[in-house]
């Protein structure tokens, strides 16, 4: 009675061990992760025609090639039959011969268009990722980009698209052609012996397994490869980009050994995939080969005991030839599922990513700037206070001075005006009305910001100066450049205006940089402009010409100028001191050189550097 | 100066300078490369094989072979036979298959590797006016991008070798077994060669096109990431995704130009095949018919001639391959044939230093005869602290890079603690010299790795020491984690004089006998900037130092300030004596302008 209770319990374990394990592995034998689905709704969506075509191709091409060691055998068979009769005729060959080559005729036709069709949609796959890729890096806020690496960005817009778009064509297609060749081959060696059909096909089940099990291990080494590779790549790119402070440093060494362990982690993941790889494939191969050579040996038995003739067994012999070289690249095929499912992991992520500072298809805003009114304006990165409670107002008729140490929040303010982030607390009104509601890209018109990190595009000057208005005539680059104090430069240079900046061009000092970015900044017309330390290298006397270049216009400019020189800010109508991210002191320069406090301290200090601290 | 060239121009697919200088990379895994070419071999015999044991199972099967067919018996054995070897020459194929996948592969990994480390190293070593002129993003292309096309080519090569013996095994097995059949079935042959040529030109502009219009993408993409904050400045997210939307749309017609030239490589072969094998079924069935071959002889000419056409059907992908080889390879070694000039002495000296820092008649020109320092004199005495100020362009930051021997001197020389600077290892003047560089560039790690970057063993009572000098003790204690607070990418959260102040942290935990100090507190307020020089009077005691500036309150503390114009010393004394020398220095002074600006 026991024994038999516990002979149920163990089996009802063994059960439930079977149970989980199946379920497991129904789970792993699922094809498609759901980033590879969505990779192939592309060209279900974009390449209707070109899927169809394809399919179509793919199955007469399959079909085709099936057919042909069945004539093979046929001739076979017919030349025995002849040769024991002793009919010389040739007439049949002749038939076969023929036959044999419009097949293959028809079927490289066929396969042009599988194979070609097949690329037209990777490579389509690959447009429409990367296009959106683009487009949603453009749109994502500062926040994103404070937070990412620039390599690993560009990284994954190359090798992650490249590796779906791998997947469409080697892959997913290659799969399809596989199963309806092997399942027209299935009827056809069917056909000949129901036992040596199976034999020929016992193979598959094999292969199956094993491969899911390779795509398996390879999708997780994948992913931990990408990622580590995005590693190496920092590594390179912020020695080459630090390049001055590991000389001046000398820490090559030191340098070369964090390469080298990176890469290092980097070669051992590669070989283990590699022998992952070989080995499935090796396997996969193996499995074939022995139920080749046992269709072989049951059909020389058989065509011995004349079960089937020679010829079908030639068939059956030249229709596993055939699949030879597909089944080596079941290999290739999963490691390129494997890829793809990391890679467009990978991708998803950035294109799924929210953006924090979100387009409302908001009111238009076209009308000039009265005021731009900041209200109890508070910041927050993650956990650390950057702004609190921050108030002030400016118009075309009073500008603001801001400065302030290191860390006192003066860069995130300027770049909260133009909604780059989104305000934790408190609101930034233009006209009265909330920014936030404004649609962005009328909002950023009328507010710009002249970024401390002047970046320049390796384009020509003209082309850098109408950055913002790329439909701008001459007149009005010579106009912005000429307010700027950079036009007289430009013009001397060899090829003026069509001169290039940057690694192929002329290289510029950080004050012409500065100017060509106001330059910049005046063609775009906006109406409140935010200098963040952004004139630091111009001298006092050219700054000062250019800000009143720009109060004379006469199109009612706001003033917004972040600086760390007095003389950059003493004559504005209004200077905050900021301090810790909060307004320690406010006024005019003379009442708050009367206040005297920290900001008659920092003037004096410029003035007359003799005093003390 | 050097330069690296732009695009690839280049289309050949073989270029014998490039391979011969490869050949050395390759060479190191001479062992692995002859085995992994062993079992390719061994795989291609293996594979030829098969199709022979096939033919003799049939022949017997069918009683063809003598009048062995009256024992059924002896017949079955001999099938039994026939299975074994089958057997045996699987498990031959697989193990080969394993073997020289793996063997080849990770010696494309290795040679991938040992060529990216060379250019890696090379780059340490390359001369600085190199490094700041050239885009860091091209440098990163050719490091990964042109390292990844050579090993792919050579992995291909390496097969494609397999493939060519292929070829030959067959056409000899189809020779052996039978003269006129062999020779009818491989007649398609020079028609393949011709069709080839004709193809091959079209189909090299074709790939070429291609490859330019993806690195054009590449690099546009890659600009706009940099420059993204501009970018949306600007509202040109939509301007932009339209110019990168032609660039990839102009990719992809590219592309599919390339793809349809390589897919019409599919049916020339399959008709091909169907000549071939129209020509076994109609001459080989006379022949079978005449009792001339077997009827396992006509079999395993099918079989072969399938495999025959297998590897000319790669082709196209190894060509394109082999000439996107050709051209990354070209840049490969351009990389690497970037002169250093800079180099160590053969027996570098490490004595003492005595703190002083000579100047002797050194003239220096970045470019040519362009030059920045003309016979230029200077002696700074052990424990002095100098300022220098002027222009843009007056060579003040060329004095700096020469006392680092970032460059070596046209003429004359620089002489540190009395012994000339070219007698030194580099690390060791790195050890002696430390620097605040006006770009305060962080490393993506935690606050402390950074500041700990010049001395890894330094305690951190001695870093809080130097941070409580510095003032930096609000700041520290206000991040999330403190010293371990990880920064973003290149500390892109922390404002720009924040990073400047960790430069300058990071330079004086480095605790070096010299100083210099490159526009280094240009983006922080006087008011901080001032409380830094009232620390640097106490961390600067008993080193040499000098400070680099354009604004004048900057300077002001020195011992001694010398005024800089196009590479001349204007000026030279303490500021209260610049002051009444009524030169330059008093007039910008007193003008209020406070600094030497553009």
């Amino acid at each position: 009675m026991f024994f038999i209770f516990n002979k149920s319990i163990i089996i009802l374990s063994v059960y439930k061990c079977l149970k989980k394990k199946y379920k497991d592995f129904s789970k792993n034998l699922m094809f498609l992760s759901k980033n590879l689905i969505r990779v192939l709704r592309f060209p279900l969506k974009n390449n209707k025609s070109d899927l169809l075509l394809s399919l179509i191709s793919i199955i007469f091409a399959a079909a085709l090639q099936m057919s042909i060691p069945y004539y093979l055998g046929s001739s076979i068979d017919t030349a025995l039959n002849n040769n024991e009769t002793g009919n010389l005729s040739l007439r049949p060959f002749i038939t076969i011969g023929i036959l044999v080559l419009v097949l293959s005729i028809a079927r490289g036709i066929f396969s042009f268009f599988h194979v070609y069709q097949g690329e037209k949609m990777g490579q389509s796959v690959a447009f429409n990722l990367r296009k959106e890729y683009f487009n949603k890096l453009q749109r994502l806020s500062f926040n994103y980009h404070d937070n990412v690496h620039t390599g690993d960005l560009i990284t994954k817009g190359i090798i992650d698209i490249e590796g779906c778009r791998m997947f469409i064509n080697t892959g997913i297609l290659r799969i399809v052609f596989l199963s309806v060749f092997i399942s027209t081959g299935a009827i056809l060696v069917l056909n000949v012996d129901l036992f040596l059909g199976l034999l020929a096909l016992s193979f598959v089940p094999v292969i199956g397994i094993i491969s899911s099990y390779a795509r398996l291990t390879l999708r997780k080494e994948w992913y931990r490869l990408q990622e580590q590779l995005g590693i190496l790549t920092r590594v390179m790119d912020e020695n080459l980009s630090g390049v001055r402070l590991v000389r001046s440093f000398m820490k090559q060494k030191y340098e070369l050994e964090k390469y080298s362990i990176a890469s290092q982690v980097v070669k051992s993941m590669t070989f283990r995939q590699i022998s992952i790889r070989s080995f499935s494939i090796s396997l996969n191969s193996f499995a074939f080969l022995i139920s080749m050579s046992l269709v072989v040996y049951f059909g020389s038995i058989a065509v011995l005991e004349n079960k089937i003739t020679l010829g079908e067994l030639t068939s059956l012999i030249a229709f596993m030839s055939i699949l030879q070289g597909p089944v080596r690249q079941i290999g290739m095929l999963v490691n390129s599922f494997a890829r793809a499912s990391a890679t467009s992991a990978r991708l998803f992520e950035v294109i799924d990513k929210e953006e924090d500072v979100k387009n409302i298809e908001g009111k238009s805003f076209n009308e000039p700037v009265r005021k731009i009114k900041v209200e109890n304006l508070s910041f927050s990165y993650g956990t650390t206070k950057v702004l609190k409670d921050i108030n002030f107002e400016a118009s075309p008729n009073h500008s603001i001075g801001i400065v302030g140490p290191p860390g006192s929040g003066k860069t995130t303010l300027s770049r909260l005006l133009p909604r780059f982030y989104n305000p934790t607390e408190g609101s930034i009104k233009l006209n009265d009305i909330n920014i936030s509601t404004f649609d962005l890209k009328d909002l950023r018109h009328s507010v710009n910001l002249v970024d401390q990190d002047n970046f320049l595009f390796s384009d020509t000057f003209f082309e850098n100066v109408r950055y913002g208005d790329p439909a701008a005539p001459k007149e009005k680059v010579n106009w912005s450049t000429d307010k700027a104090q950079i036009y007289n430069h430009i013009d001397t240079l060899p090829g003026k205006f069509d001169t290039l900046i940057g690694e192929r061009g002329v290289q510029l000092s950080g004050g012409q940089r500065q100017r060509l970015s106001v330059s910049r900044t005046l063609l775009f017309d906006s109406k409140v402009v935010i200098f963040d330390d952004s004139t630091s290298a111009i001298d006092t006397q050219t700054e000062k010409k250019i800000r009143e270049e720009m109060m004379s216009l006469g199109t009612g400019i706001t003033l917004i100028v972040i600086a760390h020189r007095i003389s950059s800010v003493m004559n504005l109508d209004e200077i905050l001191y900021l301090d810790s991210g909060e307004i320690v002191e406010r006024g005019s320069h003379n009442e708050l050189i009367k206040l005297n406090g920290r900001y008659s301290e920092l003037y004096n200090m410029q003035i007359n550097p003799e005093l003390k601290v | 100066m050097v330069t690296l060239s732009d695009e690839d121009i280049r289309s050949r697919s073989f270029d014998y300078n490039i391979i011969k200088r490869f050949m050395p990379y390759v060479s190191k895994y001479k062992r692995d490369v002859f085995i992994g070419f062993f079992f390719i071999l061994l795989l291609t015999a293996s594979s030829l094989m098969i199709p022979i044991v096939v033919k003799n199972l049939i022949d017997q099967s069918g009683c063809l072979v003598g009048s062995s067919c009256e024992d059924i018996q002896l017949v079955k054995n001999s099938i039994l036979n026939g299975l074994l070897q089958f057997l045996g020459l699987s498990a031959i194929v697989s193990i080969s298959i394993f073997m020289s996948d793996s063997i080849i592969e990770k010696v494309g990994e290795n040679i991938l590797l040992d060529l990216r480390k060379k250019m890696f190293m090379h780059l340490q070593d390359v001369s600085i006016s190199f490094m700041d002129k050239t885009d860091v993003g091209k440098l990163m292309s050719r490091l990964q991008g042109d390292v990844a096309a050579m090993q792919e080519a050579l992995q291909m090569s390496v097969f494609a070798i397999g493939d060519l013996v292929l070829i030959f095994g067959i056409i000899s097995v189809l020779l052996v077994m039978n003269v006129q059949l062999g020779l009818l079935t491989i007649l398609v042959m020079p028609l393949m060669i011709l069709i080839r040529m004709i193809w091959l030109p079209k189909a090299r502009v074709a790939f070429l096109d291609a490859r330019t219009k993806s690195s054009e993408t590449t690099s546009y993409l890659a600009e706009n990431i940099n420059g993204i904050r501009t970018v949306q400045s600007f509202n040109r997210q939509d301007f932009n995704s339209k110019i990168f939307e032609n660039k990839a749309n102009g990719l992809y017609k590219a592309q599919l130009r390339a793809a349809k030239l390589s897919s019409l490589m599919l049916p020339t072969v399959e008709t091909l095949t169907g000549i071939s094998f129209a020509i076994i079924i109609i001459v080989g069935a006379s022949l079978v018919i005449n009792d001339h071959i077997t009827a396992g002889v006509m079999v395993a000419y099918m079989l072969l001639v399938q495999r025959f056409f297998d590897p000319i059907r790669t082709i196209s992908m190894q060509y394109n391959a082999m000439q996107r080889a050709m051209a990354s390879g070209y840049r490969i070694f351009e990389v690497l044939d970037i002169p250093v000039t800079i180099r160590d002495p053969q027996k570098p000296l490490d004595c003492p230093l005595d703190g002083s820092i000579k100047f002797d008649n050194v003239s220096f020109a970045y470019v040519d005869k362009n030059y920045i320092l003309r016979d230029f004199d200077l002696t700074i005495e052990n424990g002095e602290r100098i300022g220098i100020v002027g222009p843009t362009g007056a060579g003040k930051s060329t004095i700096s890079n020469l006392i680092h021997r970032f460059y070596d001197t046209n003429k004359g020389k620089v002489i540190l603690g009395g012994v000339e600077i070219r007698k030194f290892s580099q690390e060791y003047i790195g050890k002696k010299v430390g620097m605040v560089l006006q770009d305060p560039f962080l490393f993506s790690g935690t606050i402390l790795e950074n500041i700990k970057y010049g001395n890894p063993d330094i305690s951190l009572k001695n870093i809080e020491k130097s941070t409580e000098l510095l003032g930096l003790n609000d700041f520290i204690s206000s991040l999330d984690n403190g010293y371990d607070t990880v920064i973003g990418q290149r500390g892109s959260d922390l404002s720009m004089g924040q990073r400047q102040l960790l430069s300058i942290l990071r330079a004086l935990v480095a605790d070096t006998q010299y100083l210099i100090l490159d526009e280094a507190t240009s983006s922080i307020d006087s008011y901080t900037e001032k409380k830094i020089q009232n620390a640097l009077d106490i961390l600067l005691k008993n080193r040499t130092s000098i400070t680099i500036a354009h604004r004048l309150a900057t300077v002001r503390k020195c011992d001694r300030i010398i005024v800089l114009n196009a590479g001349k010393i204007e000026e030279i004394g303490s500021h209260d004596e610049l002051l009444s020398k009524k030169g330059l220095y008093s007039k910008l002074y007193s003008l209020n302008y406070s600094s030497f600006d553009d």
